[in-house]
Protein backbone atom coordinates (compact mmCIF):
# COMPACT_ATOMS: atom_id res chain seq x y z
CA UNK A 1 0.00 0.00 0.00
CA UNK A 2 1.37 3.45 -0.81
CA UNK A 3 1.45 6.06 2.04
CA UNK A 4 -1.26 9.00 1.82
CA UNK A 5 1.01 11.60 3.34
CA UNK A 6 4.76 11.48 2.82
CA UNK A 7 6.77 14.08 4.42
CA UNK A 8 10.09 14.09 2.92
CA UNK A 9 13.91 15.93 4.76
CA UNK A 10 11.31 18.92 5.96
CA UNK A 11 13.76 22.14 6.88
CA UNK A 12 12.11 25.11 8.11
CA UNK A 13 14.90 27.60 9.44
CA UNK A 14 14.25 30.79 10.99
CA UNK A 15 17.64 32.57 10.67
CA UNK A 16 20.28 30.53 11.98
CA UNK A 17 17.79 28.21 14.04
CA UNK A 18 16.52 25.10 12.63
CA UNK A 19 13.52 24.61 14.41
CA UNK A 20 12.69 21.41 11.80
CA UNK A 21 15.55 20.04 10.66
CA UNK A 22 15.70 17.23 7.93
CA UNK A 23 12.05 15.33 8.82
CA UNK A 24 10.53 12.51 7.21
CA UNK A 25 7.74 10.05 7.74
CA UNK A 26 4.73 8.71 6.04
CA UNK A 27 1.38 7.39 7.47
CA UNK A 28 -1.63 5.62 5.97
CA UNK A 29 -5.21 6.61 5.79
CA UNK A 30 -6.64 5.80 9.29
CA UNK A 31 -3.35 5.64 10.89
CA UNK A 32 -2.51 8.00 14.77
CA UNK A 33 0.87 9.13 14.74
CA UNK A 34 2.30 10.45 17.85
CA UNK A 35 4.39 13.48 18.24
CA UNK A 36 6.36 14.18 20.59
CA UNK A 37 9.18 15.68 22.32
CA UNK A 38 10.44 18.67 24.50
CA UNK A 39 9.32 22.00 24.19
CA UNK A 40 10.78 23.86 21.25
CA UNK A 41 11.78 20.38 19.59
CA UNK A 42 10.05 21.48 16.44
CA UNK A 43 6.26 19.89 16.64
CA UNK A 44 4.26 22.92 16.22
CA UNK A 45 6.61 24.14 13.50
CA UNK A 46 6.53 20.71 11.67
CA UNK A 47 2.35 20.81 12.10
CA UNK A 48 2.48 24.55 10.23
CA UNK A 49 4.41 23.26 7.43
CA UNK A 50 2.34 20.10 7.03
CA UNK A 51 -0.67 22.28 7.30
CA UNK A 52 0.38 25.22 4.26
CA UNK A 53 1.18 27.96 7.28
CA UNK A 54 4.76 27.84 6.63
CA UNK A 55 6.64 27.75 3.87
CA UNK A 56 9.40 24.77 4.25
CA UNK A 57 12.77 25.98 3.83
CA UNK A 58 13.20 22.83 1.49
CA UNK A 59 11.64 19.37 1.39
CA UNK A 60 8.36 18.30 0.35
CA UNK A 61 4.72 17.24 2.05
CA UNK A 62 2.90 15.08 -0.89
CA UNK A 63 -0.66 14.02 -0.51
CA UNK A 64 -1.51 10.93 -2.54
CA UNK A 65 1.48 11.53 -4.63
CA UNK A 66 0.99 15.34 -5.14
CA UNK A 67 3.34 18.11 -3.73
CA UNK A 68 1.15 20.39 -1.28
CA UNK A 69 3.35 22.19 1.09
CA UNK A 70 4.22 25.86 0.62
CA UNK A 71 1.29 26.50 -0.68
CA UNK A 72 -0.23 28.30 1.84
CA UNK A 73 -3.17 27.29 4.21
CA UNK A 74 -5.90 27.24 2.45
CA UNK A 75 -4.61 24.84 -0.43
CA UNK A 76 -3.40 22.69 2.01
CA UNK A 77 -6.91 23.05 3.45
CA UNK A 78 -8.21 22.34 0.10
CA UNK A 79 -5.84 19.48 -0.82
CA UNK A 80 -7.29 17.90 2.32
CA UNK A 81 -4.85 18.57 5.42
CA UNK A 82 -6.76 19.99 8.22
CA UNK A 83 -5.35 21.26 11.24
CA UNK A 84 -6.31 22.95 15.02
CA UNK A 85 -4.23 24.89 16.76
CA UNK A 86 -2.52 24.20 20.56
CA UNK A 87 -4.56 27.07 21.77
CA UNK A 88 -8.24 27.32 21.38
CA UNK A 89 -8.91 29.18 18.50
CA UNK A 90 -12.98 29.20 17.55
CA UNK A 91 -15.25 32.29 16.28
CA UNK A 92 -16.33 34.33 19.28
CA UNK A 93 -20.21 34.51 19.05
CA UNK A 94 -20.90 31.64 16.54
CA UNK A 95 -22.61 29.22 16.66
CA UNK A 96 -20.68 25.55 16.13
CA UNK A 97 -23.12 25.01 13.45
CA UNK A 98 -22.24 28.34 11.76
CA UNK A 99 -19.12 27.64 11.74
CA UNK A 100 -19.00 24.35 10.46
CA UNK A 101 -21.58 25.56 7.61
CA UNK A 102 -18.36 28.40 6.78
CA UNK A 103 -15.79 25.18 6.47
CA UNK A 104 -18.30 23.19 4.57
CA UNK A 105 -18.90 26.34 1.77
CA UNK A 106 -15.10 26.67 2.05
CA UNK A 107 -14.07 23.39 0.74
CA UNK A 108 -16.84 22.62 -2.24
CA UNK A 109 -15.93 18.70 -1.74
CA UNK A 110 -19.00 16.16 -2.59
CA UNK A 111 -21.25 14.99 -0.10
CA UNK A 112 -18.17 12.47 1.25
CA UNK A 113 -17.66 14.63 4.28
CA UNK A 114 -19.56 14.27 7.60
CA UNK A 115 -22.78 16.08 8.03
CA UNK A 116 -22.82 18.32 11.06
CA UNK A 117 -24.98 15.50 13.34
CA UNK A 118 -22.82 13.17 12.31
CA UNK A 119 -19.43 14.61 12.93
CA UNK A 120 -21.06 15.99 16.31
CA UNK A 121 -21.79 12.51 17.27
CA UNK A 122 -18.41 11.25 16.10
CA UNK A 123 -16.77 14.01 19.05
CA UNK A 124 -19.82 13.67 21.64
CA UNK A 125 -20.92 16.92 21.15
CA UNK A 126 -24.65 15.57 20.00
CA UNK A 127 -26.55 18.60 21.57
CA UNK A 128 -24.22 21.02 21.44
CA UNK A 129 -24.72 22.21 17.73
CA UNK A 130 -26.99 25.57 18.21
CA UNK A 131 -24.64 26.90 20.98
CA UNK A 132 -22.57 29.94 20.64
CA UNK A 133 -19.11 28.35 20.71
CA UNK A 134 -17.90 30.94 23.67
CA UNK A 135 -20.87 29.08 26.28
CA UNK A 136 -19.31 25.42 25.31
CA UNK A 137 -17.03 24.30 27.80
CA UNK A 138 -13.38 24.01 27.43
CA UNK A 139 -13.00 20.95 26.52
CA UNK A 140 -15.73 20.92 24.16
CA UNK A 141 -14.13 24.10 22.79
CA UNK A 142 -11.50 21.53 22.39
CA UNK A 143 -13.47 19.08 20.28
CA UNK A 144 -15.64 22.21 18.43
CA UNK A 145 -12.01 23.19 16.95
CA UNK A 146 -11.55 19.30 15.59
CA UNK A 147 -14.99 19.58 14.62
CA UNK A 148 -14.48 22.76 12.55
CA UNK A 149 -11.07 20.94 10.76
CA UNK A 150 -13.49 17.37 10.25
CA UNK A 151 -15.91 19.83 8.53
CA UNK A 152 -13.18 20.90 5.66
CA UNK A 153 -13.65 17.13 5.03
CA UNK A 154 -9.75 16.50 5.22
CA UNK A 155 -7.92 13.09 4.84
CA UNK A 156 -5.25 14.16 7.06
CA UNK A 157 -5.69 15.71 10.28
CA UNK A 158 -3.31 17.49 12.45
CA UNK A 159 -3.75 17.83 16.16
CA UNK A 160 -1.52 20.19 18.12
CA UNK A 161 -1.68 18.96 22.11
CA UNK A 162 -5.97 18.53 22.04
CA UNK A 163 -5.82 17.23 25.17
CA UNK A 164 -4.35 20.14 26.81
CA UNK A 165 -6.28 21.25 29.86
CA UNK A 166 -8.26 18.05 30.23
CA UNK A 167 -8.99 15.95 33.09
CA UNK A 168 -8.43 12.39 32.95
CA UNK A 169 -12.19 11.52 31.73
CA UNK A 170 -12.19 14.49 29.49
CA UNK A 171 -8.63 13.51 27.46
CA UNK A 172 -10.07 9.74 27.52
CA UNK A 173 -13.47 10.68 25.74
CA UNK A 174 -10.86 12.49 23.34
CA UNK A 175 -9.01 9.79 22.48
CA UNK A 176 -12.03 7.65 21.50
CA UNK A 177 -12.91 10.28 19.58
CA UNK A 178 -9.60 10.48 17.49
CA UNK A 179 -9.40 6.53 17.54
CA UNK A 180 -13.40 6.95 15.94
CA UNK A 181 -12.30 9.80 13.03
CA UNK A 182 -9.10 7.68 12.40
CA UNK A 183 -11.28 4.56 11.84
CA UNK A 184 -14.75 5.34 10.38
CA UNK A 185 -14.04 8.21 8.46
CA UNK A 186 -10.16 6.73 7.68
CA UNK A 187 -8.80 10.24 8.38
CA UNK A 188 -4.95 9.95 8.77
CA UNK A 189 -3.89 11.49 12.38
CA UNK A 190 -1.12 13.40 13.43
CA UNK A 191 -1.35 14.28 17.42
CA UNK A 192 0.95 16.13 19.39
CA UNK A 193 0.68 15.81 23.16
CA UNK A 194 2.63 15.86 26.27
CA UNK A 195 0.30 13.82 28.35
CA UNK A 196 1.78 9.96 27.81
CA UNK A 197 -1.10 8.20 29.35
CA UNK A 198 -3.57 10.14 26.61
CA UNK A 199 -1.52 9.41 23.68
CA UNK A 200 0.59 6.26 24.14
CA UNK A 201 -2.61 3.93 24.14
CA UNK A 202 -4.26 6.02 21.14
CA UNK A 203 -0.93 5.80 19.10
CA UNK A 204 -0.60 3.24 16.21
CA UNK A 205 2.93 4.90 16.03
CA UNK A 206 4.92 7.71 17.80
CA UNK A 207 7.73 9.57 16.23
CA UNK A 208 9.84 11.83 19.03
CA UNK A 209 11.57 15.03 17.78
CA UNK A 210 14.65 16.65 19.44
CA UNK A 211 16.07 20.18 18.51
CA UNK A 212 14.22 19.61 15.07
CA UNK A 213 15.18 16.33 14.49
CA UNK A 214 13.39 12.60 14.46
CA UNK A 215 15.38 11.12 17.22
CA UNK A 216 12.87 7.96 17.07
CA UNK A 217 10.05 6.22 15.57
CA UNK A 218 7.84 3.04 16.25
CA UNK A 219 5.76 1.62 18.24
CA UNK A 220 4.80 2.96 21.55
CA UNK A 221 5.77 -0.13 22.91
CA UNK A 222 9.39 0.28 21.57
CA UNK A 223 9.02 4.29 22.10
CA UNK A 224 8.44 3.27 26.10
CA UNK A 225 11.51 1.19 25.57
CA UNK A 226 13.87 3.47 23.69
CA UNK A 227 17.12 4.88 26.02
CA UNK A 228 17.55 7.25 24.08
CA UNK A 229 13.89 8.72 24.56
CA UNK A 230 13.76 7.78 28.27
CA UNK A 231 17.03 9.97 28.62
CA UNK A 232 16.09 12.67 26.71
CA UNK A 233 12.44 13.21 27.25
CA UNK A 234 10.18 10.78 29.00
CA UNK A 235 12.77 10.60 31.84
CA UNK A 236 11.87 14.12 32.43
CA UNK A 237 8.25 13.60 33.00
CA UNK B 1 -31.77 72.67 17.77
CA UNK B 2 -33.40 70.20 15.55
CA UNK B 3 -31.62 71.85 13.05
CA UNK B 4 -28.49 71.52 14.43
CA UNK B 5 -29.03 67.70 15.42
CA UNK B 6 -29.81 67.26 11.65
CA UNK B 7 -26.96 68.85 10.50
CA UNK B 8 -25.28 66.58 13.05
CA UNK B 9 -26.71 63.80 11.42
CA UNK B 10 -25.09 64.78 8.02
CA UNK B 11 -21.85 64.80 8.80
CA UNK B 12 -22.32 61.78 11.29
CA UNK B 13 -23.50 59.72 8.34
CA UNK B 14 -20.71 60.84 6.20
CA UNK B 15 -18.25 60.03 8.69
CA UNK B 16 -19.86 56.22 9.58
CA UNK B 17 -19.50 55.62 5.28
CA UNK B 18 -15.68 56.66 5.49
CA UNK B 19 -14.86 54.76 8.78
CA UNK B 20 -16.74 51.69 8.24
CA UNK B 21 -14.67 51.36 5.09
CA UNK B 22 -11.45 52.24 7.20
CA UNK B 23 -12.48 49.76 9.89
CA UNK B 24 -13.36 46.84 7.24
CA UNK B 25 -9.78 47.19 5.97
CA UNK B 26 -8.05 47.19 9.55
CA UNK B 27 -10.58 44.24 10.25
CA UNK B 28 -9.01 42.46 8.00
CA UNK B 29 -5.51 43.20 6.84
CA UNK B 30 -4.64 45.42 10.17
CA UNK B 31 -3.65 48.23 7.80
CA UNK B 32 -4.59 52.17 8.52
CA UNK B 33 -5.27 52.79 4.64
CA UNK B 34 -4.53 56.57 4.62
CA UNK B 35 -4.91 56.06 0.93
CA UNK B 36 -8.91 56.17 1.27
CA UNK B 37 -8.88 59.83 1.23
CA UNK B 38 -6.71 59.65 -2.01
CA UNK B 39 -9.51 56.64 -3.43
CA UNK B 40 -12.55 59.82 -2.60
CA UNK B 41 -10.92 61.93 -4.46
CA UNK B 42 -10.29 59.98 -7.53
CA UNK B 43 -14.06 58.86 -7.45
CA UNK B 44 -15.06 62.49 -7.48
CA UNK B 45 -12.77 63.45 -9.83
CA UNK B 46 -14.18 60.61 -12.55
CA UNK B 47 -17.50 61.75 -11.33
CA UNK B 48 -17.32 65.27 -12.27
CA UNK B 49 -15.67 64.27 -15.14
CA UNK B 50 -18.24 62.03 -16.60
CA UNK B 51 -21.01 64.60 -15.65
CA UNK B 52 -18.69 67.25 -17.65
CA UNK B 53 -18.81 65.13 -20.59
CA UNK B 54 -22.41 65.20 -21.07
CA UNK B 55 -23.52 61.89 -19.09
CA UNK B 56 -26.60 62.28 -16.69
CA UNK B 57 -25.70 62.22 -13.15
CA UNK B 58 -26.70 58.72 -12.58
CA UNK B 59 -24.55 57.36 -14.76
CA UNK B 60 -21.70 59.76 -13.31
CA UNK B 61 -22.31 58.67 -9.95
CA UNK B 62 -21.78 55.11 -10.73
CA UNK B 63 -18.47 55.67 -12.56
CA UNK B 64 -17.80 57.40 -9.53
CA UNK B 65 -18.24 54.57 -6.99
CA UNK B 66 -17.13 52.00 -9.58
CA UNK B 67 -13.20 53.50 -9.79
CA UNK B 68 -13.55 54.11 -6.39
CA UNK B 69 -13.79 50.57 -6.00
CA UNK B 70 -11.00 49.49 -8.70
CA UNK B 71 -8.48 52.04 -7.17
CA UNK B 72 -9.00 50.51 -3.66
CA UNK B 73 -8.69 46.89 -4.72
CA UNK B 74 -5.78 48.34 -7.34
CA UNK B 75 -3.86 49.58 -3.90
CA UNK B 76 -4.17 45.76 -2.53
CA UNK B 77 -3.30 44.37 -5.58
CA UNK B 78 -0.32 46.54 -5.95
CA UNK B 79 1.03 47.53 -2.55
CA UNK B 80 -0.84 46.15 0.75
CA UNK B 81 -0.76 42.79 -0.51
CA UNK B 82 2.84 42.50 -0.44
CA UNK B 83 3.65 43.87 3.18
CA UNK B 84 0.98 41.45 4.78
CA UNK B 85 3.87 40.06 6.43
CA UNK B 86 5.64 43.31 7.72
CA UNK B 87 3.03 45.54 9.37
CA UNK B 88 5.09 48.07 10.73
CA UNK B 89 5.74 49.05 7.25
CA UNK B 90 1.78 49.79 6.56
CA UNK B 91 1.82 53.26 7.75
CA UNK B 92 3.96 54.29 5.77
CA UNK B 93 3.00 52.51 2.10
CA UNK B 94 -0.43 53.94 3.45
CA UNK B 95 0.74 57.38 3.50
CA UNK B 96 2.82 57.06 0.31
CA UNK B 97 0.43 55.50 -1.15
CA UNK B 98 -2.17 58.62 -0.32
CA UNK B 99 0.45 60.70 -2.11
CA UNK B 100 0.49 59.05 -5.26
CA UNK B 101 -3.26 58.98 -5.64
CA UNK B 102 -3.26 62.42 -4.91
CA UNK B 103 -0.43 63.13 -6.96
CA UNK B 104 -2.54 61.74 -10.04
CA UNK B 105 -5.79 63.75 -9.32
CA UNK B 106 -3.14 66.78 -9.12
CA UNK B 107 -1.46 65.82 -12.96
CA UNK B 108 -4.66 64.68 -14.33
CA UNK B 109 -7.20 67.45 -13.32
CA UNK B 110 -4.95 70.65 -11.57
CA UNK B 111 -4.98 72.42 -8.40
CA UNK B 112 -7.91 74.25 -8.69
CA UNK B 113 -11.13 73.62 -6.84
CA UNK B 114 -14.31 71.75 -8.94
CA UNK B 115 -18.27 71.67 -8.00
CA UNK B 116 -20.25 69.14 -8.67
CA UNK B 117 -23.84 69.96 -9.87
CA UNK B 118 -26.55 67.09 -9.15
CA UNK B 119 -29.38 67.46 -10.09
CA UNK B 120 -31.00 67.69 -6.76
CA UNK B 121 -28.96 70.50 -5.82
CA UNK B 122 -31.81 72.96 -5.86
CA UNK B 123 -34.24 70.94 -3.78
CA UNK B 124 -34.65 72.15 -0.46
CA UNK B 125 -37.02 69.75 1.94
CA UNK B 126 -39.00 71.50 5.19
CA UNK B 127 -40.02 69.70 7.94
CA UNK B 128 -41.75 71.55 11.18
CA UNK B 129 -39.10 74.21 11.20
CA UNK B 130 -35.83 72.22 10.06
CA UNK B 131 -34.62 72.36 6.39
CA UNK B 132 -32.18 70.36 4.72
CA UNK B 133 -30.69 70.77 1.41
CA UNK B 134 -31.51 67.80 -1.17
CA UNK B 135 -27.42 67.12 -1.19
CA UNK B 136 -27.70 66.45 2.43
CA UNK B 137 -30.83 64.40 2.48
CA UNK B 138 -29.23 62.70 -0.25
CA UNK B 139 -26.27 61.60 1.55
CA UNK B 140 -28.15 59.85 4.26
CA UNK B 141 -30.40 58.03 1.45
CA UNK B 142 -26.73 56.69 0.34
CA UNK B 143 -25.44 56.03 3.82
CA UNK B 144 -28.00 54.21 5.10
CA UNK B 145 -28.67 52.36 1.66
CA UNK B 146 -24.88 51.52 1.72
CA UNK B 147 -24.50 50.42 5.54
CA UNK B 148 -27.59 48.55 5.16
CA UNK B 149 -26.09 46.42 2.43
CA UNK B 150 -23.36 46.11 3.87
CA UNK B 151 -25.25 44.43 7.19
CA UNK B 152 -26.67 42.44 4.94
CA UNK B 153 -23.63 41.13 2.72
CA UNK B 154 -21.67 40.56 6.16
CA UNK B 155 -24.82 38.81 8.32
CA UNK B 156 -26.50 36.54 5.40
CA UNK B 157 -23.70 35.95 2.54
CA UNK B 158 -20.61 33.10 3.20
CA UNK B 159 -18.43 35.60 1.79
CA UNK B 160 -19.67 37.94 4.39
CA UNK B 161 -19.32 35.54 7.22
CA UNK B 162 -15.61 34.40 5.76
CA UNK B 163 -15.01 38.18 6.22
CA UNK B 164 -16.33 38.27 9.60
CA UNK B 165 -14.09 35.12 9.88
CA UNK B 166 -11.16 36.45 9.06
CA UNK B 167 -10.96 39.50 11.25
CA UNK B 168 -11.73 37.40 13.96
CA UNK B 169 -8.43 35.25 13.54
CA UNK B 170 -7.15 34.69 10.07
CA UNK B 171 -4.85 32.04 10.65
CA UNK B 172 -7.94 30.26 12.36
CA UNK B 173 -9.96 31.51 9.14
CA UNK B 174 -7.40 30.30 6.86
CA UNK B 175 -8.17 26.47 8.57
CA UNK B 176 -11.38 26.53 7.32
CA UNK B 177 -9.97 27.16 4.65
CA UNK B 178 -10.70 30.61 3.06
CA UNK B 179 -8.72 32.12 1.23
CA UNK B 180 -7.00 35.09 2.29
CA UNK B 181 -6.11 37.12 -0.93
CA UNK B 182 -9.92 36.84 -1.85
CA UNK B 183 -11.02 38.19 1.37
CA UNK B 184 -8.26 41.57 1.39
CA UNK B 185 -9.70 41.91 -2.17
CA UNK B 186 -13.15 41.66 -0.68
CA UNK B 187 -12.45 44.21 1.82
CA UNK B 188 -10.97 46.73 -0.36
CA UNK B 189 -13.60 46.60 -2.81
CA UNK B 190 -16.25 47.29 -0.56
CA UNK B 191 -13.93 49.96 1.31
CA UNK B 192 -13.54 51.69 -2.35
CA UNK B 193 -16.84 51.56 -3.27
CA UNK B 194 -17.95 53.42 0.08
CA UNK B 195 -15.57 55.78 -0.71
CA UNK B 196 -16.91 56.19 -3.79
CA UNK B 197 -20.30 56.51 -2.05
CA UNK B 198 -19.12 59.11 -0.06
CA UNK B 199 -17.06 61.21 -2.65
CA UNK B 200 -20.09 61.42 -4.23
CA UNK B 201 -22.76 62.24 -1.57
CA UNK B 202 -20.31 65.28 -0.19
CA UNK B 203 -18.31 66.37 -3.14
CA UNK B 204 -21.69 68.40 -3.99
CA UNK B 205 -21.71 70.17 -0.96
CA UNK B 206 -17.72 71.23 -0.30
CA UNK B 207 -15.55 71.20 -3.55
CA UNK B 208 -13.55 69.01 -5.36
CA UNK B 209 -9.87 69.57 -5.37
CA UNK B 210 -6.74 66.64 -4.81
CA UNK B 211 -6.77 67.24 -0.54
CA UNK B 212 -10.52 67.66 -0.26
CA UNK B 213 -10.92 64.17 1.77
CA UNK B 214 -8.11 65.06 4.29
CA UNK B 215 -9.78 66.00 7.40
CA UNK B 216 -12.68 63.63 6.41
CA UNK B 217 -9.85 61.11 7.00
CA UNK B 218 -8.56 62.57 10.14
CA UNK B 219 -12.21 62.64 11.58
CA UNK B 220 -13.10 59.13 10.38
CA UNK B 221 -9.86 57.58 11.95
CA UNK B 222 -11.39 59.15 15.16
CA UNK B 223 -14.62 57.48 14.78
CA UNK B 224 -12.55 54.27 13.81
CA UNK B 225 -11.10 54.15 17.54
CA UNK B 226 -13.74 55.94 19.21
CA UNK B 227 -15.60 52.57 17.55
CA UNK B 228 -13.22 50.27 18.37
CA UNK B 229 -10.66 49.07 15.53
CA UNK B 230 -12.34 46.71 13.09
CA UNK B 231 -15.99 46.98 14.40
CA UNK B 232 -18.04 47.94 11.98
CA UNK B 233 -21.33 48.97 13.83
CA UNK B 234 -18.83 50.54 16.25
CA UNK B 235 -17.92 52.85 13.62
CA UNK B 236 -21.36 53.72 12.41
CA UNK B 237 -22.37 54.52 16.32
CA UNK B 238 -19.01 56.29 16.58
CA UNK B 239 -19.35 58.55 12.96
CA UNK B 240 -22.75 59.11 14.52
CA UNK B 241 -22.30 60.44 17.89
CA UNK B 242 -18.89 62.26 16.07
CA UNK B 243 -20.54 64.31 13.68
CA UNK B 244 -23.29 64.79 16.80
CA UNK B 245 -20.80 66.57 18.99
CA UNK B 246 -19.02 68.37 16.16
CA UNK B 247 -22.60 69.90 14.81
CA UNK B 248 -23.25 71.03 18.28
CA UNK B 249 -20.12 71.93 18.84
CA UNK B 250 -20.10 73.68 16.17
CA UNK B 251 -23.50 75.89 16.64
CA UNK B 252 -23.15 76.12 20.16
CA UNK B 253 -19.50 77.49 20.83
CA UNK B 254 -17.47 78.24 17.82
CA UNK B 255 -16.82 76.34 14.70
CA UNK B 256 -13.38 76.79 14.97
CA UNK B 257 -12.83 74.31 17.24
CA UNK B 258 -15.29 71.80 15.15
CA UNK B 259 -12.49 69.11 14.48
CA UNK B 260 -11.36 69.82 18.00
CA UNK B 261 -14.66 68.69 19.98
CA UNK B 262 -14.48 65.45 17.78
CA UNK B 263 -10.82 64.93 19.33
CA UNK B 264 -12.49 65.77 23.15
CA UNK B 265 -14.42 63.13 22.65
CA UNK B 266 -12.06 60.62 21.53
CA UNK B 267 -9.90 61.42 24.52
CA UNK B 268 -13.03 61.48 27.05
CA UNK B 269 -14.13 58.02 25.24
CA UNK B 270 -10.68 56.00 25.54
CA UNK B 271 -10.22 57.47 29.43
CA UNK B 272 -13.44 56.00 30.18
CA UNK B 273 -13.49 52.62 27.56
CA UNK B 274 -10.12 52.02 26.22
CA UNK B 275 -11.13 49.73 23.88
CA UNK B 276 -13.43 51.92 22.12
CA UNK B 277 -17.06 51.86 22.52
CA UNK B 278 -17.84 48.29 20.89
CA UNK B 279 -13.80 46.78 20.78
CA UNK B 280 -14.16 43.22 22.20
CA UNK B 281 -11.61 40.86 19.54
CA UNK B 282 -15.00 38.39 19.24
CA UNK B 283 -17.07 40.97 17.45
CA UNK B 284 -14.85 42.35 15.16
CA UNK B 285 -16.21 43.14 11.78
CA UNK B 286 -19.81 42.08 13.37
N1 LIG C 1 8.22 32.28 13.92
C1 LIG C 1 9.34 31.87 14.54
N2 LIG C 1 10.47 32.63 14.49
C2 LIG C 1 11.61 32.23 15.11
N3 LIG C 1 11.72 31.10 15.79
C3 LIG C 1 10.65 30.29 15.88
C4 LIG C 1 9.40 30.63 15.27
N4 LIG C 1 8.52 29.64 15.52
C5 LIG C 1 9.17 28.73 16.25
N5 LIG C 1 10.44 29.12 16.47
C6 LIG C 1 11.46 28.35 17.22
O1 LIG C 1 11.51 27.06 16.68
C7 LIG C 1 11.69 26.10 17.71
C8 LIG C 1 10.60 25.07 17.65
O2 LIG C 1 9.38 25.63 18.13
P1 LIG C 1 8.00 24.84 18.13
O3 LIG C 1 7.78 24.26 16.78
O4 LIG C 1 6.96 25.74 18.65
O5 LIG C 1 8.30 23.69 19.18
P2 LIG C 1 7.28 22.76 19.96
O6 LIG C 1 5.93 22.88 19.38
O7 LIG C 1 7.89 21.40 19.80
O8 LIG C 1 7.34 23.20 21.39
C9 LIG C 1 11.74 26.87 19.02
O9 LIG C 1 13.11 27.06 19.37
C10 LIG C 1 11.08 28.17 18.68
O10 LIG C 1 11.60 29.18 19.49
MG1 LIG D 1 4.08 23.43 20.28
Amino acid sequence: MTALLTVDRVVKRYGGLAAVDGVSFTLGAGDVLGLIGPNGSGKTTLLGILAGTHDPTSGTVTLDGRVCSGRGAHRAVHAGIARTFQTTRLFGGWTLREALRLARRENRRPADVASDERIAALLALDGLLDRPCTSLTSAAQRLAMIALALATGPRVLLLDEPAVGMDTAESAALARAVRDVADDLGVAVVVVDHNMHFLMPLADSVLVMASGTVLATGTPAQIRADEAVIASYLGET
Amino acid sequence: MTQVLVDGIFLGCLFAVVAVGLTLVYGVMEVPNFAHAGIIVLAAYTTWSVSQAGAPFVLAALAGIACGGAVSVLTEVLAYRWIIERPAAAPAVALGLLLILQNVALRLYGGAGRSLDTPYDTVLLRFGGVTLPGVKAALIVLAVASLGALHLLLTRTSLGRAMRAVAQDREAAGMLGIPMRRQYMLAFLIAGLLGGVAAIAYAPTFQISPYMADEVLLSAFVVVVLGGLGSVWGAVTGGLLLGIVQGFGAAYVSSAYQSAFGLLVLVLILVLRPDGLRSTNARRVA
